[in-house]
């Protein structure tokens, strides 16, 4: 066994006599040429009878066994060769003697040389048909291209049945013995076959194959009944071996690389023949053959369990993998990238042209800038860019408008000459961390945007420029005007979008309350807010709202103005004597565009005062400017008791004042009579006409002169009114008839109605005429809302019959009472 | 935006020798300021300048106020002013502030420019 190969292959080729038995390889002994010689030697043993003399018939005797020798097998030959000289010392020969022995000597040496040829040639045949069959595993090593099951099969039919009635392959995998594949010849029932190729084992313990294997040693056995009773693992195996009336058996290791790989198993049956020891040798030699294509076939097909696996692990990465061969055509799409590319199947995408594939998606880098099929690595690299780097992208699915943040990455396979074969891309979806990344930082530019101003318009327009186009195509920003309709303050990006049915609308809140909305939209109209979008719009509407809010009514300035305004007005209305007095006022809350309204009762030097003012203007100036009109027209009505002097010292005050000041203002003076009626003195600047309610009768009263701020030098002459008992006078303003219902305000003929319409005590009037207002009214109000009445009552407190010195005296008081007001300090409430 | 008013806009053109500025839409605290502006850009030598309140849908005292600055304005630079009146409801706020009178109201270009 450790002998050189060449040697055991040329013994194995050519040792085909050898243990005294010939191979079953070699052919058989006779063949029809044995026939046709015989009948050639006995034609030339005839015509020797018949010619007689002729020593050249005797002669011819040495062409029978030449020819069979070269035409026939062994057998033939010796046949023949001895039938010839058989007849060559039989036949009578008339002649010569000494021509007769050189003829017996001729036939002889003929004879022997027509063995020598046989012989020669019967061995090459064995040697040839070895041959054959070693070219012939070589040949089916080469077609089965690794293919185990090729392999084995080729083998079977090269083997079976020249070789083996029964042909089995074993090979140990893992350091089990494995049988891999049994053929049987056609003699037997192929049932057998498949039982031989489940059994395990085909010899006794002692001579199994694995016992082949273990010792490493070739072995011919002859299978008895014994042996067959020893390895049957079974009865019905017992059997079947039985059946097979086994003759010889080979048990082959197969060798490769220095270790057994497994036993290659003949075994003759039914045909009758059997193996010799030289088909050992042989078997042997063959047995390396197939051995050593088993291996590369084992070691081809290890190569390919491992890219099998590979192929498993790319299919269950959670990971999406492509491929693209050198056209860049797609070759291979793992489940991942499928699902994460989210436009077909697989086999869609395989069979897609990359463009086309491109199409399907709107790809922008971090910047928000489109991105083309080329810009991407794997292109790149195909394009002959040594190393692109990864690449960040934005994609958009057209289809659905699915948006995710995927991170290219992408290498090359190259040939042996540095051609790209393959380009494998790993694309990662990093939506989640960098849609964190991205909303914080939109949120972090958005307050930066906000609180770089104090000014709303300003606000709004920084932060729709931040918006755009890191959040939408487009932004608007609207607060609503001072008819509550929404008014655009801002807009960034394509403006017509905002009008399409894919516009987010967020409120700008600043807690509970709305003070404006903001408007996002995508210029495309397949692309739309995700939910990480909407929840930051929203979180970004709650910025803005806090913002505009903080900006418009809580700078400081306009918190103290507001406060100053708010706490100056009386808390509740001073009895007055013969009148009863109620008051409605509604500030407008935190947004009031439009100043403030502002309203006092007071007794002045002559009789008691009423004012009820509305100063324009937004925010803290206006709302400075209400508590210097109310105190300019206190102090200058508790001084001089005038009216019309009063609202003139108001317009002063205002046109001292920078940015042009406006007020409305109705200030009045309150004055019984000894009839039992009462006379209102009343000057109007700008304002709305108080409202004499009689009954059922409401009429405009008084005579309104221009707005006070507007001019120097203006006069406002007093108007008086008579009251009767009973009668009401309603100072009231613009804010009750601007009041903003469903789709119109509620109106001067609103409010007279209803006035014509309500009974009771002021109070109760009031209180049923705010039930009606707040009824009308729909969302926030602008605009403060100021509803002053006064009933005259009549001499309930002041009797009718008051004398003139009862009158001083309430003069005096009034005059007192005037007196200690005006000098306490303004904070203080009357 | 159904609630969105008609887009506001100031247009300003010469007739004659008079600057006539004709903001349309809401005049008011958001739009003032551009109508002032446009008020303000009267060419050199301009002898008229015309607030033309015609196409205005809205006037709130931001808009009162500007027109009374820009008479006091030009009041002081020797210029003459004119308002043509907008609609009533327009129109309502000059007569309860009682500044109808008070300010160069005309009807049209024509009676302001003929005055």
């Amino acid at each position: 066994m450790t002998s050189a190969q060449p040697s055991r292959l040329e013994s194995a080729l050519t040792g085909w006599r050898g243990g005294g038995a010939r191979s079953v390889l070699a052919p058989a002994p006779f063949s029809r040429a044995a026939v046709a010689g015989v009948a050639a030697v006995l034609a030339l043993g005839v015509l020797e009878l018949a010619a007689g003399e002729e020593v050249l018939v005797a002669v011819l005797l040495v062409l029978p066994p030449l020819v069979v020798a070269l035409s026939g097998h062994w057998g033939d030959t010796l046949l023949v060769a001895a039938l010839a000289l058989a007849v060559a010392l039989v036949v009578p020969v008339i002649g010569d003697e000494m021509q007769h022995a050189s003829a017996v000597v001729l036939v002889i040496a003929g004879g022997l040389v027509a063995l020598a040829v046989a012989a020669a040639r019967a061995g090459s045949v064995v040697a040839l048909e070895r041959f054959r069959l070693l070219v012939g595993v070589a040949d089916v090593a080469d077609r089965a291209h690794g293919r185990h099951d090729a392999l084995v099969a080729g083998v079977f039919d090269l083997l079976v049945p020249t070789f083996g009635d029964v042909v089995t392959v074993d090979v140990i995998r893992g350091g089990v013995r494995r049988r891999i594949g049994a053929r049987v010849g056609p003699e037997i029932d192929p049932e057998v076959e498949a039982a031989m190729t489940r059994r395990r084992s085909l010899e006794g313990e002692a001579r199994s194959s694995e016992a082949a294997i273990a010792a490493d040693r070739a072995q011919l056995v002859e299978p008895d009944a014994a042996l067959i009773a020893a390895a049957a693992s079974t009865p019905g195996d017992a059997a079947l071996l039985g059946d097979l009336r086994l003759t010889t058996a080979l048990i082959v290791p197969l060798r490769s690389r220095g270790r057994v790989i497994g036993a290659l198993n003949l075994a003759f049956g039914p045909s009758r023949r059997r193996h010799t020891e030289s088909d050992l040798r042989f078997a042997e030699v063959l047995a390396g053959r197939v051995a050593l294509a088993l291996d590369n076939a084992g070691l081809t097909r290890e190569l390919s369990e491992a890219e099998e696996q590979f192929g498993l692990v790319l299919h269950a990465l959670a990971e999406a993998v492509t491929m693209n061969d050198a056209a860049g055509r797609l070759v291979y799409v793992n489940p991942a990238a499928v699902e994460l590319l989210g436009v077909g199947s697989a086999d869609d995408l395989l069979s897609s042209d990359p463009t086309d594939i491109m199409d399907r998606y709107a790809v922008f880098d971090e910047h928000g800038r489109p991105l083309a099929l080329a810009d991407l690595p794997s292109q790149r690299l195909l394009a002959g860019e040594p190393d692109p780097e990864p690449l960040l992208v934005r994609n958009v699915v057209r289809a659905t408008g699915a948006e995710r943040w995927l991170l290219h990455r992408c290498s090359a396979l190259r040939d042996a000459d540095g051609a790209i074969v393959r380009v494998i891309s790993v694309i990662e979806d990093v939506s989640r961390v960098k849609r964190a990344e991205w909303s914080q930082r939109l949120l972090a530019d958005a307050s930066e945007a906000l609180a770089a101003s104090m000014d709303p318009g300003d606000q709004l327009d920084a932060l729709a420029k931040v918006l755009v186009p890191a959040l939408a195509g487009a932004a608007a920003a609207e607060l609503p005007d001072r008819r509550g309709e929404p008014r655009r303050l801002a807009a960034a990006g394509e403006e017509a979008a905002l009008e399409g049915e894919n516009a987010l609308r967020i409120p700008l809140r600043a807690g509970a309350e709305a003070v404006g909305t903001l408007t996002l939209a995508h210029a495309e109209p397949w692309r739309r807010f995700g939910r990480l979008e909407r929840e930051l719009a929203d979180e970004i509407g709650r910025r803005a709202g806090v913002a505009v809010h903080n900006a418009r009514s809580h700078s400081s300035r306009t918190a103290i103005a507001r406060a100053l305004q708010h706490g100056l007005l009386p808390p509740e209305l001073p009895d007055v004597p013969g009148w009863s007095a109620a008051v409605l006022y509604r500030p407008a809350g935190e947004f009031n565009e439009v100043g403030g309204d502002f309203y006092d009762l007071f007794l002045g030097p002559s009789g008691w005062m009423v004012v009820v003012g509305d100063v324009a203007g937004q925010g803290a100036e206006a709302a400075a400017r209400t508590s210097l009109a109310r105190f300019t027209l206190r102090t200058a009505a508790e001084l001089t008791g005038d009216v019309s002097t009063a609202v003139s010292r108001l317009n002063d005050t205002l046109r001292g004042q920078s940015g042009l000041p406006l007020c409305t203002v109705v200030c009045a003076e309150l004055r019984e009579r000894g009839d039992g009626t009462a006379v209102v003195t009343m000057a109007s600047a700008g304002h709305p006409p108080p409202l004499l309610v009689r009954g059922h009768q409401v009429l405009p009263v008084g005579d309104a002169g221009t707005i006070a701020g507007a001019f120097d030098g203006e006069r406002w002459p007093a108007a008086p009114v008579v009251l009767k008992p009973g009668d009401l006078l309603v100072l009231y303003t613009d804010g009750v008839t601007d009041a903003m219902g469903e789709d119109e305000r509620f109106g001067e003929r609103r409010l007279q109605e209803a006035l014509g319409r309500l009974e009771g005590e002021a109070a109760e009037r009031l209180a049923a005429l705010r039930a009606e207002l707040e009824a009308f009214e729909r969302g926030p109000q602008r605009d403060d809302t100021t509803v002053l009445v006064l009933q005259y009552r009549g001499g309930g407190s002041q009797p009718a019959e008051a004398s003139r010195a009862a009158a001083s005296s309430i003069t005096d008081a009034r005059l007192q009472n005037a007196k200690r007001t005006s000098d306490r300090p303004a904070s203080a409430s009357s | 935006m159904s609630q969105q008013p008609p887009a506001f806009g100031v247009r300003a053109r010469a007739v004659e020798r008079a600057h006539v500025v004709a903001p349309r839409g809401d005049l008011d605290l958001f739009s003032a300021g551009e109508v002032q502006a446009a008020l303000r850009a009267r060419p050199e030598g301009c002898d008229l300048v015309v607030l033309d309140l015609s196409g205005v849908t809205f006037l709130d005292t931001s808009g009162m106020r500007l027109t009374i600055e820009t008479l006091h304005e030009l009041d002081g630079a020797g210029v003459r002013f004119a308002v043509l009146r907008g609609d009533p409801d327009v129109h309502r706020l000059f007569m309860l502030t009682r500044l109808d009178d008070r300010l160069p109201f005309f009807d049209d270009l024509g009676a302001a420019l003929a005055a």
